[in-house]
């Protein structure tokens, strides 16, 4: 046997990375599987929170675009402030407000601000995807790099099981050549029971880098599909985000002046409705006391003549009452005798009547 | 008008200056809670999640979107900081990766972790204080306070102290629970349309209301802010316009306060700009105003103060004087 074979026996070849065994790779690969399996339940997440944001985006759009419609027709119109009252009226989130009552500059920031948060929160969304999808291919890079390191281990693997096989196969040729039980035989025999040796374990690590590398191959697809849908769900998201986005800014440059101006008119109209109404209040007032005080004017001399007649007769008729009442408590106090007089009155009334 | 980088780091830092600087009461809006919101809109806060911050060209503020986005962005911290996870494993991602967005969310992270909890200024909230009741007469008196980013891009505080006669008729302003005094939506409408007004009409309209008693109204208003980069000529009063010609760090903040009270003594303008900010009234309604005077006896008093770049100080109380007007001139 000469000097390389030697060699080859004593030397087996160094793998890269951090060895392997088959415990060592089913714990990798059940790792790797726990950590995708984690990336797609984060996905149904996502896609969850996606179908929820963008059902409720599209609502308070659908709510913008709605008002910002109106507002261009009724400014073409001029009828503003009252065709967005009836506007916010029809509308079902206003739920049953009083809206007459109500300022539209108020519910146009209420709603710009509603609309704003929604899309801030799917913005945020489409950012949480996007930071997903960079983990995902920093792990296709780390898992390249795993497949790459099984790969070259395979390969040398390959390389060393080949070569032990072709010195196992000069040693069992260079054995039949030798007397069965002379000490080069024996020699030769021992030799090739190491290169069998070296041969079962280094094709086990071909087996195990050849499978590694598979598996991780595997993983790495999976991987690689789950970065995709996720990158498909993110742009989806920004198509949205970016068209509400732009809207929502427009609006956000009108909607005060356009609320203030809508109240404008109303608010003049208030104001000018709660001076009339006081104003109306003090000429009444004025005309009620001058025309009260011509009266008295006028009247005042006859009213001091007949002030004594008025006198007496006044006295006669308190008088009259308050005998009557005297009587009618005096009854009551004697408990059922008014009950009966009362009974008595009434059927002498009737009596006459009829 | 849209800033960014150094400008706009520099704009927030000085709108806080001008902030601190203007000595605001309690008549205004809470200048510590506006610094914050502000202050949230600063490059260093934000971690340059956002291009720059939109000022609003007549007001000199920053515009709507930029305090409502700040608002929302509240609004939604905590969730949001739930969902990003550890400040930890975004670090060690950033360490990892070449990708920017991880460099994003670690940003965001510490912008949102900022916003939770600060006290940002309200962009419509009203608050209503019982002051005391008078049981015998079932009155019961109120402070009502409203905080108003208006349609002219200024900062608004409605304080408004009246009192309110319990009756079957009509609809109440304010509903007494136990311990707990709160506005009605109508009440609030109310207010939130008359913020564009000033005082006066507000308190003629509110004390056209049956069972209301209107004692004093005032308004606050933090703006305009009259600074490089507008377009003076066409939204500056002429004086401050002439004032800030060729005046590149030059600048002129304004805080004007209205009151129309019962016990203000006499009618009193102190406002040097009164009549360009006056609101676009008809003769009619001012005429209708003078009748309100004297049937409700409230006498109104304007005034505004100014906080300036220091070399304008002598000008601005000279441009007063020469208007019969003592006010407060700050320098920055």
């Amino acid at each position: 046997m000469n000097e390389s074979m030697v060699e080859l026996l004593r030397k087996p070849p160094v793998y890269v990375g951090e060895g392997i065994s088959l415990r060592q790779l089913e714990e990798q690969i059940h790792l790797e599987r726990a950590l995708q399996n984690e990336q797609v339940e984060e996905l149904h997440g996502f896609r969850r929170r996606n179908e929820e944001m963008q059902r409720a985006l599209a609502d308070e759009m659908g709510r913008l675009r709605e008002i910002s419609e109106h507002l261009n027709r009724e400014q073409t119109r001029g009828g503003l402030a009252s065709g967005l009252r009836e506007i916010f009226g029809r509308l079902p989130w206003v739920q049953g407000r009083m809206i007459t009552r109500h300022s539209i500059e108020q519910l146009l920031r209420a709603q710009y601000e509603l609309s704003a948060r929604r899309l801030k929160e799917a913005a945020e969304l489409a950012d949480r995807l996007e930071a997903s999808r960079a983990v995902l291919f920093d792990e296709i890079e780390r898992l390249n790099g795993r497949i790459i390191i099984s790969a070259r281990n395979e390969e040398t693997a390959a390389a060393y099981v080949g070569e032990v096989k072709r010195l196992q196969k000069a040693l069992e040729e260079a054995l039949k050549r030798t007397s069965r039980s002379s000490v080069e035989a024996r020699e030769i025999q021992a030799q090739i029971d190491l290169v069998r040796r070296l041969v079962v374990e280094h094709s086990g690590y071909l087996k195990l880098y050849s499978t590694a590398e598979e598996r991780l191959d595997k993983l790495k697809q999976n991987t690689y599909q789950l970065a995709e849908t996720i990158a498909y769900l993110r742009s989806d998201i920004n198509l949205y985000v970016t068209a509400a986005s732009e809207k929502l800014d427009v609006i956000a440059g009108q909607i005060q002046a356009i609320g203030a101006a809508a109240d404008a008119a109303v608010v003049m109209l208030e104001l000018k409705h709660s001076l009339e109404t006081m104003t109306e209040a003090i000429n009444q007032t004025t005309r009620f006391v001058s025309e009260t005080q011509a009266y008295f004017r006028k009247n005042v001399d006859q009213m001091v003549d007949e002030l004594e007649l008025y006198d007496e007769q006044t006295v006669l008729v308190f008088d009259e009452n308050l005998t009557f009442n005297e009587v009618v408590e005096g009854l009551r106090a004697n408990g059922d005798g008014f009950d009966t007089l009362s009974q008595e009155i009434e059927a002498l009334a009737h009596e006459k009547l009829s | 008008m849209m800033l960014k980088g150094e400008a706009e780091a520099g704009y927030v830092n000085w709108f806080r200056g001008v902030l601190r600087a203007a000595r605001l009461n309690s008549f205004y809006p809470d200048g510590r809670r506006l610094s914050a919101h502000v202050g949230a809109m600063s490059p260093a806060v934000h971690r340059g999640l956002y291009d720059g911050l939109q000022v609003h060209r007549v007001s000199g503020l920053p515009e709507y979107k930029e305090w409502a986005r700040v608002q929302t962005d509240q609004q939604i911290a905590a969730e949001q900081l739930r969902q990003l996870g550890s400040r930890q494993v975004l670090e060690e991602r950033v360490r990892a990766s070449s990708a920017e967005i991880h460099q994003k969310q670690l940003a965001k992270h510490d912008y949102y972790s900022a916003l939770v909890g600060m006290e940002l200024s309200a962009l419509d909230g009203m608050q209503v204080l019982l002051r005391r009741i008078e049981a015998e007469r079932r009155v019961a008196h109120f402070q009502v306070v409203f905080d108003k980013l208006d349609a002219a891009g200024l900062f608004t505080r409605y304080t408004i102290e009246l009192s309110q006669q319990a009756s079957v008729w009509g609809r109440p302003a304010v509903v007494l629970n136990e311990e707990t005094a709160a506005y009605t939506e109508e009440f609030k409408a109310l207010i939130y349309k008359f913020s564009a007004l000033d005082s006066e009409l507000t308190f003629a309209r509110l004390a056209g209301i049956d069972g209301l008693k209107v004692e004093r109204v005032i308004k606050g208003t933090i703006g305009p802010f009259y600074r490089k980069g507008m377009d003076l000529a066409s939204v500056a009063p002429e004086p401050v316009a002439a004032m800030l010609a060729g005046r590149p760090g030059g600048f002129v903040a304004m805080f004007a306060q209205d009151s129309s009270a019962v016990d203000v003594v006499n009618h009193q303008n102190n406002d040097p700009f009164g009549a360009f900010f006056a609101a676009g009234i008809s003769a009619e309604i001012r005429r209708d105003c003078q009748l309100a005077r004297e049937r409700y006896g409230y006498r109104v008093y304007r005034e505004r103060k100014f906080v300036v770049s220091r070399e304008l100080v002598g000008e601005m109380q000279r441009f007063c004087g020469e208007m019969g007007t003592q006010n407060l001139v700050y320098g920055l």
